[in-house]
Parts: C-alpha cells; structure tokens; sequence
C-alpha cells in the first residue's frame, strides 16, 4: 500500500477500483470542517477539483479506510500547524533578533569610555600642570629663595649666597684699604747732622761757618735719602690704591657675572620645565589619540559583527530589511537613539585577482610616523611630481624605504 | 665640584700669616743687625773727637805748639783747620747717617712690602671665598 499527498494542482490517482478504494476532494483547508463519512453504499466516490489536495489511502476494504484518511488528515493538520508555529516562531525569533542588533547598531564609542577617556585626559594634565608648577616653585625657591625676589633674595636662596658672598668681600676690601705704603709711620723722616763742635769753635774763637760745607753736604744726602725713599713709598702707595680700587671693580663685575649666570641657568631649567612639560602634554594628547582610534576600532569593529549578524539573519528569509524598525537604545551604557531604519549590510564586492601596485602606489602607502613630517612632505613631493617613477628610481630617492618597495 | 668650606681659607690665612711672621721676624732681626753694625762708623766719628782718640783737643794742642793757637792768638790757619776738620766731621757723620739710614730703610720697605703682600694674600682669601660661594649657589642651583 501506498499513501501519497498529491499537491495543489496535480491530477489525482484514479485508478482505484471501486468499493476498495474511495477517493474524496478536501473541500477546505487544513483546520476545516471534517469530510463527511462514507455511505454505505460505497459510492461516495468523486474526482477532485482544482484548489483542494486529493489524498489517496489505499485501504484494505470497508469503513478502515474512512478512518485511516481521518487520522492521514489530522496528522497532515497538525505537522501543518507545527510547522506554521515553526515558521512563526522563527520569524518573531528573528524580528527579535534583528530588533535587538539594529538596536545595537552605530552606537559607537560608549560614552562611559569616552568619560573616562576625558576624565584621563584632565586628570593627567592636572598631573603634569600641578609637577610643572611645583618643579617651577623649587626652582624659584633655590633661585631667589621662598617669598624672595631677584630684587631681595633670601639669605640662603642661590642668588642670596651669591649676593652675601660678594658683598662681604666689598665690605672687607673697603674696610681694608691698602695702608702699607701711605701709613705716615712706614714713611722715612730725614735725620739732621748738626754741629757739636759749635760751642769749641766758638771757645776757640773760630767760627761756626766754617763747618757749613759738610753740615749742608751731610743733610742734603739725609734728607734725600729719605726723599727717595718716601718717593718710593709714593709710587708703591699709589700702584697699592690702583690695586685696591682694581679689587673692588672686579669684585662688582664678579658679582654681576655670578648674577647673570644664575639668571641664566635660572632662565634655561625654566625651559626645560617647559619643555617636559609640553612634551609631557603631548604625550598625554597623542595616548588619548591612540586610545580613541582604538575605541573607534573597536566600535567599528563591533558595530561590523552586528552587521554581519544582521545580515545572517536576513539571509535566513524569515524577515525582511524592510521589518527591522528603528529601536531605542536603552540601558546604561548606550544613550543614543538609532535613526538607522535597516541595517545597512556591507557590500562584499567580488573577489577579483590581486592587481600589483606600481612602485610609485607601494612609496605612497608606506606607514610614516605622522610627526616626520619631513618624510612625509618628501614622498608627497616625490609622488606628485613622479606619477610614473620607476623602481630603480624610488629606491635611489629613498634608499631607507626601499626594502618596503617590491 | 668643592663646597664651600671656610677650615680651608682658614688654613691659607694661617698659612700666610705663618710666612709673613717668618719674613717679619727675620727682617726685623737683619735690621736690627744692619742698625748695630751702620751705628758703630757713627759712634766713633762722634768719639773721635773728644773720645779716646781726642781728635779735636789734639788739633788744637799741636797748633798750640806752633804758637799759632793760644790765649790771644787766634791764627787764621788754625781757625781753617778746626773749620775743616768740623766740615769733615759734619760732612762724614751725615753720610754715615745716610748709608745707615738707607740701609734701614731697605729693610723697612721689605716689612711694608711684606705687610702689603699680606693684606693682598687677605684679599686673595677673601675674593676666593666669594668666588666659591657664587660657585656654589650656581651648583646648588642646578641640583634642584
């Protein structure tokens, strides 16, 4: 025996003879009303028409068939009805599923990340600012000490040493005059050669004049003697004040050299203060960069994988681009609503064979760190003016990047 | 780089005054020799007149015995004689004074010398310590 479900539109099976075999149209769809019973007679027999299956059971004779078409059809009803709750089950799975991915769609960087991106940011600023201005502070305090200025430094601050050093020595130099040479002790006093045998002479009646030649030659070698003397003492008194006043100028131009170098090197760790901490600056701007472009990376990234899922879901036919409505995105994390209407499915475009790029496209698309931007001006330059530049070329240019070039 | 450490300008100055002690102490002693021994040439020029050697009374006594010295004589030879050994004498002492004068002095300007080059040596001291302590501030600056 056989039993066989003839489709919509198809000839039934005929051949049966009668009274063993009965053959009846499906006046309804599945769920209808039952067919009616056989007559007794056996002649409920007919030819079916178009729009109704003919289900043909080949029985073994009386009421059995009845029966066993009944229980053919209910079954046929009920797998009907499974598979139509099978089919609805996975269309609202997938218009579920499809509502929950475009819901996921171009929600981009979450914006607690972005948060902490930007609360990283200010925090580590406020870091490099904060050890900026302390480094600063120190430096001003070891310069012209805490409250001083360059006007009135402190006593222990490096310009206030400096000062009290320098000043120190003016005050010994101008409390310590050159005095060897211009001290009235040091100075030579001419001694006298006087006649004592003035009072004989005169005793003897001999006159007094007569020894005036050597009393004038003895005086005039004493006092030139000292002359001489206390002349020298003039010159190597007057060298001595030269010298003193020498001392003093040089220590006011020592201390105003001293001054300036520490100006200087006051002036030179500001820059370098300045310099870290603009690098440190940078630093921070380009992590935040990096991190960002990860961010991004990721997002797109992710937001690619929704897509994929999407279209997964859509190839399986149960919905349509068409069903998936814009969802608003809820929860924490995600604070945008998506305007997206339908998923937008990347475009795969055909696999095609690799085309060599000429040289002059690989010394284009060589990686160069964004900030050797004299690199960077140099291809450009190259590329531009060398639209056809062959190989051999390019690698005598560049010789450093010619191993990225084949 | 040396930190400022006054023990060592303590010990220049020491140092200094230690050499200039010597130099003055030497000095003084070679003066006082030169002195002793430029005084002696004076001392018996001023003996020699009326001293031991009675140069003055022998003069005088020699013209004496030539009568042309004596109570109511009073010969122009012998006023010339007295008058020239008087110049002499004057003349001789005073040159006598003179190189013993110099030579002292010679010795008084090494100590005044020797006490300006201390006080310069004080000064050295001085402008190295301020040298040194400007050196540090600078050292104490760059160590921040």
């Amino acid at each position: 025996m056989a039993l066989g479900v003839q489709v919509y539109g198809k000839k039934p099976v005929t051949k049966a003879p009668v009274g063993s075999f009965f053959k009846t149209p499906m006046n309804k769809p599945m769920g209808g009303t039952e067919p009616e019973p056989p007559d007794s007679t056996g002649s409920n027999t007919g030819t079916g028409t178009g729009g109704y299956s003919t289900v043909v059971i080949d029985s073994s004779g009386g009421n059995n068939g009845y029966y066993a078409y009944l229980a053919a059809l209910k079954k046929i009803q009920a797998d009907q009805e499974a598979a139509g709750a099978s089919v609805n089950r996975a269309t609202s799975g997938a218009q579920y599923q499809a509502d929950y991915l475009t819901g996921l769609l171009n929600q981009g960087i979450p914006s607690n990340l972005t948060g902490l991106l930007d609360q990283q940011r200010i925090d580590s600023n406020k870091y490099i600012n904060n050890q900026y201005d302390t480094a600063m502070q120190q430096l001003a305090n070891s310069y012209t000490g805490q409250g001083g200025t360059v006007a009135n430094p402190t006593a222990t601050s490096a310009l206030g040493l400096t000062n009290t050093g320098y000043g120190a020595l003016q005050s010994y130099l101008q409390q310590h005059p050159s005095t060897a040479y211009t001290n009235p002790a040091n100075r030579a006093t001419a001694g006298t050669v006087s006649n004592d045998l003035a009072q004989y002479m005169q005793a003897q009646g001999v006159g007094t004049d007569r020894a005036n030649p050597g009393l004038v030659a003895a005086n005039t070698a004493l006092q030139g003697g000292a002359a001489n003397y206390n002349a020298l003492l003039g010159v190597l008194g007057a060298n001595a004040n030269a010298n003193q006043e020498s001392r003093l100028s040089e220590q006011q131009m020592a201390q105003t050299l001293a001054q300036a170098q520490l100006g200087a090197q006051n002036q030179q760790q500001q820059g370098l203060l300045n310099q870290q901490q603009q690098a440190a600056l940078a630093q921070i701007v380009s992590e935040q960069a990096s991190n960002r472009l990860n961010l991004e990376r990721e997002a797109t990234s992710r937001n690619q994988t929704v897509q994929d899922a999407l279209a997964a879901i859509l190839g399986t036919g149960y919905i349509t681009p068409q069903q998936i409505n814009p969802t608003t995105i809820t929860g924490a994390a995600p604070t945008n609503t998506i305007t997206q209407s339908e998923p937008a499915v990347k475009y795969v475009p055909p696999i095609q064979a690799p085309v060599a790029k000429t040289p002059i496209e690989q010394l284009a698309a060589i990686p160069v760190k964004s900030t050797n931007t004299a690199l960077i001006n140099k291809i450009d330059n190259f590329v531009t003016a060398n639209p056809n530049a062959s190989l051999a070329a390019i690698k005598k240019k560049f010789p450093s990047l010619a191993a990225n070039i084949k | 780089m040396a930190y400022y450490d006054p023990s060592l300008f303590e010990q220049q100055r020491r140092n200094l005054l230690n050499t200039y002690g010597q130099q003055q102490a030497m000095n003084t002693y070679q003066r006082y020799l030169a002195e002793t021994q430029g005084q002696r040439p004076i001392t018996e020029l001023q003996d020699a007149a009326f001293g031991v050697a009675r140069e003055v009374p022998r003069l005088t006594a020699s013209y004496g015995k030539r009568g042309l010295q004596g109570t109511g004589v009073r010969s122009g030879v012998y006023q010339r004689a007295l008058g020239d050994y008087a110049s002499t004498r004057a003349k001789n002492l005073g040159y006598a004074q003179t190189d013993l004068a110099n030579q002292l002095q010679g010795y008084d300007l090494a100590k005044t010398q020797g006490q300006e080059n201390y006080d310069l040596g004080l000064k050295d001291i001085e402008s190295d310590k301020a040298r040194q302590i400007a050196s540090d501030a600078q050292a104490l600056l760059a160590l921040r």
